[in-house]
């Protein structure tokens, strides 16, 4: 019996390659992407090693981690700390550390740091220390208007030594002249672009006469490094962190990977995604197959083969499969690590160089989900086979399938559909803890059943919107578009489950656009109705926005005569009322310049004792103006009073005062200016002033309300771009299972298409047949997967109502052209099955044996 | 042979056919030279290996010899693109195969007018309604062919064999997979077309009962010609059968 499964896999063998590549492609990405989190990791653990090599104890602010929003968010640690760490017993030398952010630029403006990865600045605590910088050119800054910068920066600013730059810390901008080049643990540079000044400079560059943001130490030769600890901790007291170098080292790698964290999932998902278009695939041409093969089996059956025997041939065949493609995956997956990395690297996430990182449970989860997905998606169409009679089977064709009611079916697709628009929801408020259920993990579940819903729907629908979908074909063409018409709807399981793939794919685009779109509204109609703002400074980049600006800019904008309200934003993270929320933090005067559509209590002058939020957030806590809310913050924790709430269009959340961050908060960078104008003012001259005072600062726009706009346009469909690339992966997965039905549905009907051609179809004719019909199939798949999308996006954005999401915009140009593009590609797909199909011999078509 | 071209509508002249190369060559026809005249209804016979199908198929433009020529009419078949045989094909011949001879997606009248709507031809209403009148397929033409029995499938597609008036039908054991009674129906048809609408039949067959309905039985042996019989019964064919199978 295995032989004879081996045999009939060999003499099928062409028709699975398809398969086999389809799998692999799903295997690949999802390997490709565990190695590369690898990699990443494994790279960062290097670094640190590096880093805090020679270090033996480390000490820093204890923080709550959870709080951490900005990389400049890091607490202080004063002289005291240092002088009791330095005279504790066994410890050698101890020096304090000040790190936090400010960008460079060189002197004429040119910006230094790329906008994406944080640029830092460091202190140098002395020559002989074991520090992670190293000094490859030049000296180390000895006194104040001396600066260290990074390789990268100094090679691609072209700068030579005695050179002047500019840094942009929270005091504003300020020259420096360049005295030496520096590398951070054998990188050419930690991130963006690094910048080392003295001790005494940086102290003061970030407000910080004093304090340090970490201490290191080394210890006395022979003394024993757990006791002095130990000794450490009991001196150094309560709210600091007292570790071994080893320690600090893993611990920096481990927050490092868990930031990047988010990227590893977002990937994963996209993985997941093709591996999922890849199950319909392998189903549909196991179903093919063993249709095609029902006489075979039955035959082996009539003549004793029990039914197990049979499955268990057709099981050793997807395994063989699944096997062969999963093995293609993993290796397809190690290029697709190395080009990851190579695009990531082209977008801006620059990593510390290592090997990669083949790990054995990334082969191992590719084989084994390659292998399952395989099976699982064979054994299906398998146990179908089995219910049928061997005289059944051997009669012909297997008879029309057994067909679940109509009803049933519409009542399984929607509980279907509802069960899973609520998970998604339900993921995307995160307001249910399930335990082990994380949200990300709920939104893919939701989005699996409701698709799924959609497709267990679909083949009844094929009749009718084939139909539709047809009409003008078979207007264009009353042979050929009226028999592709009558072909596409010939097995609407089959029809149904080749389009599944295209649907898939086109509902996450749809989904993601119309998000987009949507997105884009509410931030139109926000500026339109809810913005009173004639200019607006903030960074330039798609990244730029963690990126804050020295609160300098907004304090030489308020000093110009010409302004009438500045106003602030900060972002940041706190604990309110125990959640850990995104929390914006606003001037005084910042509501001025809110229209708002309705308002209780008062929304300016929240200093740092109130803050403010809309109705529904309000609503949700149970909060009431007036009530004192507890606010942890990474400094500290308070009470703020709830001062009023507001309803305006796009804007929602807590908010407080930028007083409250300047207490709480380490980082004291704005990330938005909003500027409005006394009456009178000509905007042309007013926007010139502004713009000299921003000029200093390179990565910094100004922007009307229209170029707002513009920019947040730009900047979202940047976005969208990149998810459609990811999607593409999946996308091409499907082509190739639109590849694969076309051939194998040409191969069945060998006969049909011989009798065609005897008839007097031509070969043209035949082809554009064939063309046709795959580009009916894919269009089916796009128009289903369109709607399933906006349906999605409609449950999702409801769900997100309270978040500001009041505008539903359906991008229909956007999506119109995205089913003619999978339409097209549904033709693509038919261009080698119909050329083979063209060059089929009649007589073995009509020969009858 | 000596018959004015205007009466012949197919003719093969010393047509040769060999499948395969080298040692492994089979040589199906060895030189038949035949001529089927106009509005007649003849049979080709012999056992299996004669290269009957063969002759069919190579007179029908379905595949090209390995030396000699055929014509359809006055047109000669190697000289032909496969598009212009195709086109040929679809307005001069009338095929009826043994079975596998309808398009399952398509209901019976749409498998009947299949040629003229490839060729973007309108059917002559008023002889499709004669044709399909006359093989009693008024009350079935919107079902799909496996809504049709054995005996109906076959009548369609000799209907649509005629509707195109083609210049020649070709009927490849059009009854083999038939019922006695269906098959003597679908005979009883084929015999009609030719007496009454003057169609040309050229039908290959190995049942001696169905070959008696043609008015001229060729006999083919190893590739070659073996004789013919003029208005035969069944009895006489299956004596020159037996002889041949000698």
């Amino acid at each position: 019996m295995i032989r004879a499964s081996l045999r009939s896999l060999r003499a099928h063998a062409g028709q699975l390659v398809l398969t086999l590549v389809s799998i692999a492609l799903g295997v690949s990405f999802v390997v490709g992407t565990l190695i590369y989190t690898a990699t990443t990791s494994r790279a960062f653990e290097g670094l640190f090693d590096d880093a805090f090599a020679g270090i033996d104890i480390n000490v820093q602010p204890e923080i709550d981690l959870e709080l951490v929003f900005n990389p400049s968010d890091i607490a202080r640690l004063d002289d005291d700390t240092l002088a009791a760490l330095a005279s504790t017993p066994g410890v050698a030398t101890a020096w304090g550390l000040v790190e936090n952010v400010a960008q460079l630029a060189t002197a004429d403006g040119q910006p230094l740091s790329p906008s994406g990865p944080p640029p830092f600045a460091f202190n140098w605590p002395g020559d002989d220390l074991p520090v992670a910088l190293e000094i490859v050119e030049g000296r180390s800054p000895a006194e104040d208007g001396e600066v260290a910068i990074d390789q990268t920066s100094f090679e691609e600013g072209g700068l030579s030594l005695g050179d002047q730059v500019a840094v942009f810390a929270p005091g504003g901008r300020e020259e420096f002249t360049v005295v030496g080049v520096t590398n951070f643990a054998g990188l050419p540079r930690l991130a963006g672009s690094n910048v080392t000044l003295t001790t005494a400079t940086a102290q003061r560059l970030f407000d910080a006469e004093g304090q340090y943001t970490r201490l290191s130490a080394t210890i006395e030769q022979g003394a024993d490094l757990e006791s002095v600890l130990r000794e450490a901790r009991l001196r150094l007291g309560e709210g600091v962190d007292v570790v071994s170098g080893q320690t600090a080292a893993e611990q920096g790698a481990q927050e490092i990977t868990d930031a990047l964290g988010f990227l590893n999932t977002f990937l994963l998902i996209f993985a997941g995604v093709s591996v999922f278009v890849a199950t319909f695939i392998i189903y549909n041409t196991f179903r093919i197959l063993i249709s095609r093969r029902t006489r075979e089996l039955s035959l082996l059956r009539a003549i004793g083969a029990t039914s197990q025997q049979v499955t268990r041939a057709t099981v050793l065949e997807s395994l063989v499969v699944g096997a062969i493609a999963s093995v293609l995956g993993v290796f397809l997956g190690l290029g697709l690590a190395i080009g990851l990395r190579a695009v990531l690297e082209a977008i801006g996430v620059e990593l510390p160089s290592t090997t990669l990182v083949v790990n054995p449970s990334a082969i191992a989860t590719g084989l084994v989900l390659g292998m399952v997905v395989t099976v699982a998606s064979a054994l299906i169409p398998i146990l179908k086979v089995r219910q049928i009679t061997p005289m059944e089977g051997l009669r012909d064709f297997g008879g029309a399938p057994g067909r679940r009611p109509l009803l049933w079916r519409l009542i399984f697709s929607a509980l279907l559909f509802l069960l899973g628009g609520g998970f998604l929801v339900a993921g995307l408020a995160g307001t249910i803890e399930l335990g082990w259920l994380s949200p990300v993990l709920l939104v893919g579940i939701g989005a699996v059943l409701a698709l799924l819903g959609v497709i267990s729907i679909s083949p009844a629908l094929v009749p009718g919107v084939m139909s539709f979908l047809g009409a003008p074909f078979v207007a264009l063409s009353k042979s050929t578009g009226l028999l592709a018409q009558r072909n596409a709807v010939r097995s609407p399981r089959r029809t149904a489950a080749t389009a599944a793939a295209a649907l898939i794919c086109v509902a996450l685009m749809t989904l993601a656009s119309v998000f987009v779109a949507s997105l884009l509204g509410v931030i139109d109609e926000a500026l339109d109705r809810g913005f009173r703002a004639d200019l607006v400074v903030n960074p330039a980049g798609f990244a730029g926005g963690s990126q804050g600006f020295p609160p300098a800019v907004g304090d030489a904008i308020e000093a110009l005569p010409e302004t009438e309200i500045v106003g602030r934003q900060r972002f940041g993270q706190a604990r309110v009322d125990g959640d850990v929320v995104f929390v914006g933090a606003v001037s005084d005067n910042e509501f001025d310049l809110v229209i708002l559509e309705r308002q209780e209590g008062t929304l300016t002058d929240l200093g740092d004792s109130g803050f403010v939020t809309d109705f529904s957030t309000a609503a949700e806590n149970g909060w009431s103006v007036g009530q004192a809310v507890p606010f942890d913050f990474l400094l500290g924790s308070t009470e703020l009073e709830l001062r009023g709430l507001f309803e305006a269009t796009g804007l929602s959340g807590i908010i407080v005062g930028v007083g409250s961050f300047e207490r709480w908060v380490p980082n004291t960078l704005d990330i938005q200016v909003d500027i409005k104008f006394r009456d009178g003012i000509d905007l042309a001259a007013g926007r010139a002033e502004v713009e000299a005072i921003v000029a200093e600062y390179p990565s910094l726009q100004v922007s009307d309300q229209s170029e707002l706009r513009e920019r947040s346009r730009e900047q979202t469909l940047q976005a969208l771009g990149f998810i459609f690339g990811l999607l593409g992966l999946a996308v091409g997965v499907a082509f190739i299972g639109l590849a694969n039905t076309t051939v194998l549905s040409t191969i069945e009907r060998t006969r049909e298409i011989g009798l065609l051609r005897a008839v007097g179809l031509e070969r043209k004719g035949l082809r554009r047949m064939i063309y046709l019909e795959s580009t009916m199939i894919a269009a089916f798949g796009a128009v289903l997967g369109v709607v399933a999308g906006i349906g999605l996006a409609r449950a999702l954005l409801t769900a997100l109502e309270d978040e500001g999401f009041t505008v539903f915009v359906i991008p229909w140009p956007g999506l119109l052209a995205l089913v003619v593009v999978i339409s097209v590609l549904g033709l693509a797909a038919a261009v080698i099955p119909a050329w083979r199909a063209g060059r089929s011999n009649i007589l073995e078509a009509i020969a009858y044996e | 042979m000596a018959m004015a071209v205007e009466t012949i509508a197919a003719r093969a002249v010393n047509a040769v056919k060999v499948y395969g190369e080298g040692e492994a060559a089979v040589t199906a026809l060895r030189g038949v030279s035949l001529d089927i005249e106009r509005g007649h209804f003849a049979a080709i016979m012999g056992p299996s290996g004669s290269g009957k199908s063969t002759l069919l198929h190579c007179l029908a433009g379905l595949d090209t010899l390995t030396s000699g020529q055929v014509f359809i009419g006055d047109s000669e078949l190697s000289a032909l693109s496969d598009t212009e045989l195709t086109i040929m094909r679809r307005e001069k011949v009338g095929f009826v195969f043994q079975a596998f001879n309808l398009i399952p997606t398509l209901t019976a009248q749409e498998n009947i007018v299949l040629p003229m709507t490839i060729g973007g031809r309108k059917p002559d209403a008023g002889w499709l309604e004669t044709v399909i009148e006359t093989l009693g397929l008024g009350d079935r033409l919107t079902h799909r062919p496996s809504e049709l029995s054995g005996g109906q499938q076959q009548r369609v597609a000799a209907a649509r064999a005629l509707a195109s008036k083609p210049e020649i039908v070709f009927a490849d054991e059009p009854s083999g997979n038939l019922d006695s009674n269906s098959g003597r129906e679908l005979l009883t048809f084929l015999q009609q077309a030719v007496a009454v609408f003057g169609q040309t039949i050229v039908m290959v067959t190995h049942d001696p009962i169905a070959a008696s309905y043609s008015e001229r039985v060729v006999f083919l042996a190893d590739g070659n010609v073996a004789g013919e019989l003029d208005a035969p019964s069944a009895d006489a064919i299956l004596d020159r059968m037996k002889y041949l199978e000698r």
